[in-house]
């Protein structure tokens, strides 16, 4: 019991430090996975396809992630007038 | 040892909470600012560098008085810069500055009468005092007053639209489709837009209306200002406004069994007169007299499918109707009468139709693709804002065109295209169409960057 106190007081710095600065964008990547593929991608997996989701796809294509096929979350904004 | 190890704990817990507040402070102070600094940075920035090489046959026995046959290259570079910025959550504003040029212009001939040709200007030309304009290709802003509305206003995404944006492997890059018309026009737009589920339906309408006014400056200065009448031509007042409307339904549905995304597209537009000055036409006898007014009217329906049967196949078809009622003559020495576009006598109207099916195959990171037109004789296709140089789609006949693109990276893509156009009448323009047996061959090969 004591032992496990001090183990979370020695994590707490760690818990606090791993908070994401893509947050947001690791979430709607976990979720158009989830979506798709009906699996859980853990947030390290998620911040690899930020790039692959968001960047480097063509908008309406689907990106293939482990042999599933998740819709590219670029936007394609400017491209057709009020939209 | 017990208790050693309890007052090590307690110590520790004293310690390390002060210890990791402070740490914690300054992450999250850190991540307050980049917050802020996010929050301010309502700028986005892209662009295009694209370069294209053409080298065109064309052929024309028939008929004899204007037969030709001559081979050619062009050498072309276009580049645009996107600013786009999201002024708050109600207030998006996006724009192209842009420019299309001819690789190392080594000659460029002067029109006017005793003044001889500029040779190379083209390689100094950014730091030849040429003046300060840049060209606009695309400068306008949403704003959205519910979730469904949303008024436009500026210099719209009227160019570039679908099925153009499938031989480049790119999405969508503008509102219409592009055998209605390609082109940038100015002015302002109502949309309706309604998302449920995998579907999507959009409502706009958009009002591009031309000026012409009789002052270049366009102000009304000076101790006899110009501007403050319409313009006479040949005694008929022409409007300085003529308007051109267009009205446009889009429905979208996504992951279907018969493909991943299928768009259906329904567009109709409509000129006011548009006034032809005949004193502009010279044909080396002296200059031109009269005056001609032409409306033009078209519809288009589109179908587009991308990832049919889930497989890496697409295709579109677009279909356009056209009609132009001409009015008056214009009468230009040594051609004498001309009637409008198309026109044999006076006061006709002409009709016709085009249609373009266009497919594309995608394999990993190669697309290879195919379109076909069959264009009718008097049909109005507006493509000022075309990547090709020989007018294909707006040809007056049919047309076939074969490619392989090849992503080098998401963004670079490297094609290479043949197109064969067989023409059955002569170019829609001023003056009767008749038949014709012109040939057109272009072998092409284009480097694209996208970013």
């Amino acid at each position: 019991m004591k032992k496990s106190v001090v183990m979370m007081a020695l994590m707490l710095p760690l818990m606090l430090i791993g908070r994401s600065a893509l947050a947001g964008k690791v979430e709607d990547v976990q979720a158009a996975v989830k979506a798709a593929c009906s699996k859980d991608v853990p947030k390290e997996d998620a911040l690899r396809l930020v790039k692959n989701l968001f960047l480097s796809c063509v908008p309406g294509d689907k990106v293939d992630v482990d042999g599933c096929k998740v819709s590219c979350l670029k936007e394609n904004s400017g491209a057709v007038v009020g939209q | 040892m017990f208790y050693n190890f309890k007052k090590i704990a307690v110590a520790v817990s004293l310690i390390v909470p002060s210890f990791v507040n402070a740490q914690t402070m300054s992450v999250e102070d850190r991540l307050s600012e980049l917050e802020a600094n996010q929050s301010l940075n309502i700028f986005s920035f892209g662009g295009y560098l694209d370069t294209r090489y053409d080298d065109i046959d064309a052929e024309q026995t028939s008929p004899a008085q204007s037969a030709f046959k001559g081979h050619t290259q062009h050498l072309r570079l276009r580049s645009g810069l996107n600013v786009n910025a999201k002024i708050s959550p109600k207030l998006n504003f996006f724009s192209t500055f842009a420019t299309s040029k001819y690789f190392n212009v080594w000659q460029k001939q002067n029109t006017a009468t005793g003044t001889q040709p500029a040779y190379l200007a083209d390689a100094g030309e950014s730091r030849a005092e040429n003046g300060s304009q840049v060209y606009l290709e695309k400068a306008y802003a949403d704003y959205m007053f519910s979730d469904s509305f949303t008024f436009s206003f500026g210099r719209l995404p009227t160019m570039d639209g679908p099925p153009s944006h499938l031989s480049l492997g790119k999405a969508r890059m503008g509102t219409y489709p592009s055998i209605g018309y390609n082109s940038s026009f100015d002015g302002i737009a109502f949309s309706y837009n309604k998302a449920w589920d995998d579907q999507s339906f959009a409502a706009r309408v958009l009002y591009t209306p031309f000026t012409y006014n009789n002052t270049s400056a366009g102000k009304l200065v000076g101790t006899s200002p110009e501007g403050l009448s319409n313009v006479v031509i040949a005694g008929s007042k022409t409007n300085s406004v003529t308007p051109l409307t267009s009205v446009m339904f889009e429905y979208g549905i996504k992951n279907t069994g018969v493909a991943n995304n299928i768009n259906v597209m329904a567009m109709a537009y409509q000129t006011g007169d548009l006034a032809v000055d005949g004193a502009m036409f010279n044909a080396g006898a002296g200059a031109g007299s009269g005056l001609i007014n032409f409306k033009v009217g078209g519809q288009v329906v589109a179908f587009e499918l991308t990832g049919i049967m889930g497989s890496g196949f697409d295709l579109g078809v677009t279909s356009l109707q056209s009609k132009v009622d001409n009015s008056g003559t214009a009468t230009i020495p040594g051609v004498g009468a001309i009637y409008g576009f198309g026109a044999s006598s006076e006061g006709e109207s002409l009709s016709g139709n085009t249609t373009l099916v266009s497919g594309r195959y995608k394999w990993n990171n190669t697309f290879i693709g195919g379109e076909y037109l069959m264009g009718g004789k008097n049909v109005f296709n507006y493509d000022p804002s075309t990547e090709v140089a020989n007018g294909f789609y707006g040809t007056p006949g049919t047309g076939t065109h074969a490619y392989i693109l090849h992503k080098l990276t998401p963004e670079l893509g490297l094609r290479v295209g043949y197109m064969k156009q067989e023409y059955k009448s002569t170019p829609f323009s001023f003056g009767a169409s008749g038949d014709t047996d012109r040939k057109i061959t272009t072998v092409y090969t284009n480097l694209r960057l996208d970013f």
